[in-house]
């Protein structure tokens, strides 16, 4: 009886967690739309909610295609790896401190870590089994880049670890008195332009650049197949706003609304964040993103770490 | 220092995006009313002058000139010897609403107007003949009337009746 | 050697004699000189002003000056230019005095898109007018139904002037008038005179004159559909130009060919086209007077000529190949054929030929002593101008006629009676009229003359200088090419089978022996016993509406084909339009396809002549053979095949040869009691120009005309197919003791030019 609630709950988060990222594909156009001087997409539905459902369906009902020159069988795997990593990483994120699957693990941070780092293969797998030169090239900067930032990212967390002693996000968010934006503001830039570049979202969508490689990894990628890389991109995106307010912002502290709300209204600013970064900066020249990551991300996270390391010793000390 | 100016370059640019929130210069046609602006190059019409007579005096120059050839034209002749378009055509599913016809009009009889939006199913429909381009006003120039201008007598307006005429002169007179 | 001048540096050749305009226009360099009253066949004047060129002297010691190129005789090393700001002023600052008065009409001028002052304007530059004061205006004549006025539009360029009086020798036009005020047209309002009128639309660089019966169905020159074409209206072959849009013919314009018409038409020509759109134009087959189908028509011939009791006809209304396909399926079938109505006329045709070369008109302008016998202006009005044109260079006119012509008001008249015609001609050759010139011309008109008058003509030019030259004319195009396979006496022989019954189905072409045509009223006699006619033709005549089976045919701007004119010179003109579907009729005519039926059921128009005749030899399993036979006949009489653009090609003299053996028939004899008679013809008057309501409108009223001492008002005449009674009309003109009546008279009462006639007179009550 147990097993089948548990069961039916984690379909209910898994729908949930479809919708909502199926809604930012609509909500990103129109936010998109608004900073640009348009309406974006507004005919369907409620100021056009009804787009993001009839894109769903449209993807859906499109013929599942596999190209004579691809790896069928890795071909198949690699959009489910990509969702099913960013799916997985929810498990450990709490919305509340009572509130998650699995928000008390203690090593909760490292499994995000270790689902990043799978979704890097989906990413890499994909672009591979195509048998494209644009899609292949689009996965070779996809794990370069991933594998780049990964690190500043690792380190920045590292400095949240270090204040909070925990590696559970509900641990961290308990340990928040004051958000750790305030004590380690470096650390929140490293995690949020890393946390860009994971996500290889605008600014940093080099594996996919349009301009230069057709659509990148995905290239071959059609229907649903194309949907799932797609889902994983959002669920990326909300994870690593989710993460941040979690980690930086307090998580679900803050006064008068219940937690969860408070939760929601952090990530749903980060989230537009990440939309207005992708508005305004162009995308850079893969040198500069690689010479971001290793020149300057992490020679300033080993920085963040020790200084963390250091004051955390004194203030012990004192 | 190269470090700052990039920051706040960065910091302007993203203030710039957002500064744009909430204005839009998109306009939702049909639901909201079009400003269209005098000079807009929408379907030829041919318009009457200001007596009410039709401008058009059958000169061909707009058929001469249209690009895509989708006017086409007889010329006639009225009691009063008045030149007229007998049948004027315009091939709808040709015009490129250049409005060249518009500038070679000496006339000014055919102008583009503001109607863009007219959709039809088949090819033919979009064969407009002259009682659907005739319209009942003057158009964009209330006051022209090229017969007044003209030095041809029609009736109602004899010889030497026109704008900037002398009356006419008598051949019969051998004075100096 | 050759001569050059040099015009901006750069060579331009030129004939001594010749102007600097006229050389620099020859060799295509208008663009650097305007001109107005320039005009390639009226000369230089001087008067517009617009010619500038500067001229430098060959000495350092005078200065360069602007001077006029049309007055300015080309010669040897000059030094012109024209590309220098003070000539360009010149040139733009002329053109705005030319203009300040000038009406903005270009939109409702039919003149618009043709222009020369356009064209002139544009390339000079002008184009605000700094005069704004008011504009000098005109009141506009009425110059009858061809030519329409509107003066406010003139230059002073006098070309119009120059050749209406010059050129064309005309009486009724001049300019009126003066300083700013000169006016160019008649005294009173009315019809113009001169047959030459039209031309004054060419020759007027503006829009003052334009063509009125093109006004009324007008289009722009830019949508016409235009090509080469050659005059299907009379002897002389001039060069046209039809101008075609929707499936109508619009108008006729000149197309230079300096050995015939050169610059100019007669009005015949320009205004006789609207037969090709009058309402009672034949354009579907009729079978018993019901309209049917092409097959329907193309069986039930077909089983009539299976019968093997038809008759063939052609005619010199029709071109060359479809009367040779007339005759080749003739031949196939073994029937007999004619290619002329009467015998009379066979004889006429085959005398037209024996004679030998005829002169050019251009070589008739060149003549110094022209002999002219009949009225030449109303069967050849071209022919008539090429003789002014002779004038002017100071040749001796002398005129042989029942009445006193035009022509003959302009040199020494010698009023004869048709019988007495003849005899004068025999005795030419001594003739003090002819002594003493360097190229004496003889031009006849063939009908008045007849067979026996032309055989004396021949015989006086074997007596007369080796140059002399002589020229038959009749009005229709294609007499000279119909009389090529009128073999001796068939047209005896087609009648001769229809009186034996040996025939009782006749196959015509183009031919209105029922009709007008010579010797109708024989046919008349015979047509009882035919048990059926079929036409094919493209004007509705008297035979077109008593024939059992009526196949319509292309007109001559629809087709091609080919003509020989008066010189046996072969002229090839090309289809210009087709008749299409949709044809937008105007108000005006009313003409072209009946909108409902004509459009769909016929949507190209009555096909030509040969498309027909191969259509029935096809059915009668004869193609092959009829087309050997054809292409046998048309590679005899031309093995060259005339371009439609080029000057034709002259027919052998040997070929002429064959027909010096001829028959002639004796003229009746005619004793100085009887009345005779003479045809009267005017310039507009032909089969297809009766059908030219605006021409026609200009036509003289059917009558009997006779000197002025005749005091009746009607008179019945009688001939041996039967009477004709018709008013009187008394013309002081006239010789006394003729009788002058229209060819439809003639082919009613059967009877010939110079024929006695006897007339019952009835007195005025
Ligand atoms: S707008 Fe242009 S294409 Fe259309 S009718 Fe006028 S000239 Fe022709
Ligand atoms: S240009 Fe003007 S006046 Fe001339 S035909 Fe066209 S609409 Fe008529
Ligand atoms: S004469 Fe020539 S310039 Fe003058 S109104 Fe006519 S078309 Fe225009
Ligand atoms: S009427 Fe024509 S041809 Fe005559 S003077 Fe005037 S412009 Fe010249
Ligand atoms: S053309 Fe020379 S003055 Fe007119």
């Amino acid at each position: 009886m147990m097993l089948f609630l548990m069961a039916l709950g984690m379909l209910f988060t898994t729908l949930v967690l479809l919708g909502v990222a199926g809604f930012l594909v609509f909500a990103e156009r129109r936010v998109l739309g608004f900073l640009q001087n348009r309406l974006g997409p507004n005919r369907l539905g409620p100021l056009g909610v009804g787009q993001a459902l009839a894109d769903a369906l449209k993807l859906m009902s499109k013929e599942n295609f596999v190209p004579d020159f691809a790896d069928p069988v890795l071909y198949r795997a690699a959009p489910v790896l990509v969702a099913f990593s960013a799916l997985a990483s929810f498990a450990v994120v709490p919305l509340d401190h009572h509130f998650s699957w699995a928000g008390n693990w203690n090593i909760g941070l490292l499994f995000i870590l270790a689902m990043s780092s799978l979704n890097a293969y989906g990413v890499f797998l994909g672009g591979w089994a195509s048998g494209n030169k644009f899609s292949l090239l689009g996965a070779v900067r996809a794990v370069a880049q991933l594998v780049s930032y990964e690190l500043p990212m690792g380190l920045a967390l590292l400095g949240v670890v270090l204040l909070s002693g925990s590696l559970s996000l509900n641990g961290i968010v308990a340990a928040q008195n004051l958000p750790y934006i305030v004590l380690q503001p470096l650390g929140f830039v490293i995690f949020l332009i890393a946390g860009v570049a994971e996500t290889h979202r605008l600014p940093f969508d080099l594996p996919e650049a349009e301009s230069e490689l057709v659509a990148g990894f995905n290239t071959e990628y059609g229907g649903m197949r194309f949907g799932y890389f797609f889902l994983g991109e959002y669920l990326g995106l909300t994870l690593i706003a989710v993460l941040t307010a979690l980690l930086y912002l307090g998580g679900w502290h803050g006064p008068w609304l219940p937690g969860w709300i408070w939760l929601l209204i952090k990530t749903a600013a980060l989230i537009f964040v990440f939309f207005w970064l992708r508005a305004t900066l162009p995308r850079p020249r893969y040198d500069q993103l690689m010479a971001l990551g290793w020149k300057v991300l992490l020679p300033l996270a080993l920085f963040n770490v020790l200084a963390t390391a250091l004051a955390a010793a004194l203030w012990r000390l004192a | 220092m190269r470090v700052w100016r990039n920051i706040s370059e960065l910091g302007a640019g993203l203030w710039t995006t957002l500064r744009q929130l909430g204005r839009t210069s998109t306009v939702s046609y049909p639901e909201e009313p079009l400003n269209l602006p005098p000079r807009w190059r929408g379907r030829p019409v041919l318009t009457r002058d200001p007596d009410g007579d039709e401008r058009c005096v059958a000169c061909q120059l707009c058929s001469a000139v249209c690009p895509t050839r989708c006017i086409e034209l007889q010329a006639g002749e009225r009691p009063d010897t008045r030149r007229y378009p007998l049948t004027f055509r315009i091939n709808f599913s040709r015009c490129i609403f250049c409005g060249l016809c518009e500038e070679a009009c000496p006339t000014l009889a055919i102008q583009l107007l503001d109607e863009f939006a007219f959709s039809k199913e088949h090819h033919a429909d979009f064969i407009y003949e002259k009682e659907a381009l005739l319209i009942d006003g003057t158009g964009k120039h209330p006051h022209y009337n090229f017969y007044r201008h003209s030095g041809v007598a029609l009736q109602g307006k004899d010889k030497g009746e026109g704008i900037n005429e002398k009356a006419p002169v008598n051949v019969r007179s051998n004075l100096p | 050697m050759k001569h050059v001048f040099f015009l901006d540096g750069q060579e331009i050749p030129f004939i001594p004699g010749q102007n600097v305009l006229e050389a620099a226009i020859a060799a295509g360099k208008d663009q650097q000189i305007p001109y107005f009253c320039f005009h390639p066949a009226l000369g230089s004047l001087g008067a517009c002003r617009q010619c500038a060129v500067k001229i430098y002297a060959h000495d350092s010691k005078h200065p360069p000056r602007i001077t006029m190129a049309c007055l300015l005789p080309a010669s040897d090393a000059l030094q012109l230019a024209t590309l220098e700001d003070d000539v360009h002023t010149e040139h733009r600052e002329i053109i705005e005095l030319l203009m300040t008065n000038h009406p903005l009409d270009c939109p409702v001028c039919d003149e618009g898109g043709q222009c020369h002052l356009q064209d002139m304007t544009v390339q000079t530059g002008h184009s605000v007018r700094h005069y704004s004061g008011p504009k000098r205006t005109y009141r506009n004549q009425d110059l009858g139904p061809l030519v329409y006025q509107e003066m406010n539009r003139c230059i002073t360029c006098y070309r119009c002037v120059r050749f209406y009086q010059d050129a064309a020798q005309g009486e009724d036009f001049g300019v009126f008038g003066s300083r700013n005020r000169v006016s160019f047209g008649r005294l009173e309002d009315g019809p113009l005179e001169s047959p030459f009128s039209g031309n004054l639309v060419e020759v007027c660089p503006t829009g003052v004159f334009t063509d009125k019966v093109f006004r009324h169905d007008y289009v722009r020159v830019w949508d016409l559909q235009q090509g080469p074409s050659v005059c299907p209206h009379c002897a002389v072959g001039c060069n046209t130009t039809p101008g075609a849009r929707l499936g109508t013919l619009r108008r006729i314009r000149n197309r230079i060919r300096p050995e015939i018409n050169g610059h100019f038409l007669c009005d015949r020509g320009r205004y006789a086209f609207p037969y090709v759109t009058a309402n009672s134009r034949p354009l579907q087959p009729r079978l018993m007077g019901e309209t049917t189908r092409q097959d329907a028509v193309l069986r039930q011939l077909a089983s009539r000529l299976e019968e093997g009791r038809s008759g063939f006809l052609g005619s010199p209304r029709e071109d060359l190949q479809s009367n040779l396909g007339l005759f080749a399926l003739a031949d196939c079938l073994h029937a007999p054929f004619a290619a002329v109505t009467s015998s009379w006329a066979e004889a006429l045709a085959q005398q037209c030929l024996a004679l030998p070369q005829a002169p050019s008109l251009q070589e008739v302008a060149a003549a110094d002593r022209i002999v002219v016998i009949g009225d030449l202006d109303s069967i050849a009005p071209m022919a008539g101008f090429a003789v002014r044109q002779a004038l002017r260079q100071g040749a001796a006119l002398t005129v042989l006629a029942s009445s006193r012509t035009e022509l003959a008001q302009k040199g020494d008249y010698r009023p004869l009676r048709p019988s007495a015609l003849r005899d004068q001609v025999a005795q030419l050759a001594d003739d003090p009229c002819l002594q003493g010139g360097r190229f004496p011309v003889l031009l006849a008109t063939a009908e008045t003359l007849g067979p026996s008058g032309l055989y004396a003509l021949r015989k006086t030019l074997e007596k007369l200088p080796a140059n002399a030259r002589a020229g038959a004319f009749v009005n229709r195009p294609n007499l000279f090419g119909a009389a090529y396979f009128a073999a001796d006496g068939h047209t005896e022989r087609l009648q001769q089978a229809l009186r034996q019954r040996k025939i009782n189905h006749l196959l015509c072409l183009g031919a209105d022996p029922l009709g007008e045509d010579w010797g109708a009223g024989t046919w008349r006699t015979l047509a009882p016993g035919l048990d059926g006619l079929t036409l094919l033709d493209m004007v509705d005549s008297e035979t077109a509406r008593s024939a059992e089976t009526l196949i319509p045919v292309a007109a001559f701007p629809e087709r091609a084909g080919l003509f020989v004119n008066y010189e046996g010179r072969i002229q090839a003109f090309s289809p210009v339009y087709r008749r299409e579907a949709q044809v937008l009729h105007s108000a005006v005519h009313g003409s072209g396809f009946p909108e409902a039926a004509g459009g769909v059921k016929h949507p190209l128009g009555p096909p030509p002549p040969l498309f027909w005749l191969g259509r029935l030899a096809e059915m009668l399993h004869l193609h092959e053979a009829w087309q050997k036979r054809l292409d046998f006949y048309l590679h005899f009489l031309c093995p060259e095949r005339p371009d439609p653009e080029g000057p034709g090609v002259l027919l052998p003299d040997t070929i002429r040869a064959r027909f010096e053996i001829a028959a002639v028939p004796a003229a009746r004899a005619v004793t100085p009691e009887q009345w005779e008679l003479d045809i009267f013809r005017w310039y507009g008057g032909e089969t297809l120009a009766d059908m030219a309501d605006e021409l026609h409108s200009l036509a003289p009223a059917r009558g009997l005309r006779v000197h002025p001492n005749v005091q009746a008002a009607a008179a019945t005449l009688h001939g041996p197919c039967g009477e004709l009674r018709l008013p009187v009309i008394a013309c002081a003109e006239m010789v006394q003791g003729v009788i002058a009546i229209d060819q439809e008279g003639f082919a009613e009462l059967g009877l010939y030019p110079g024929d006695p006639v006897e007339v019952s007179w009835e007195q005025r009550q």
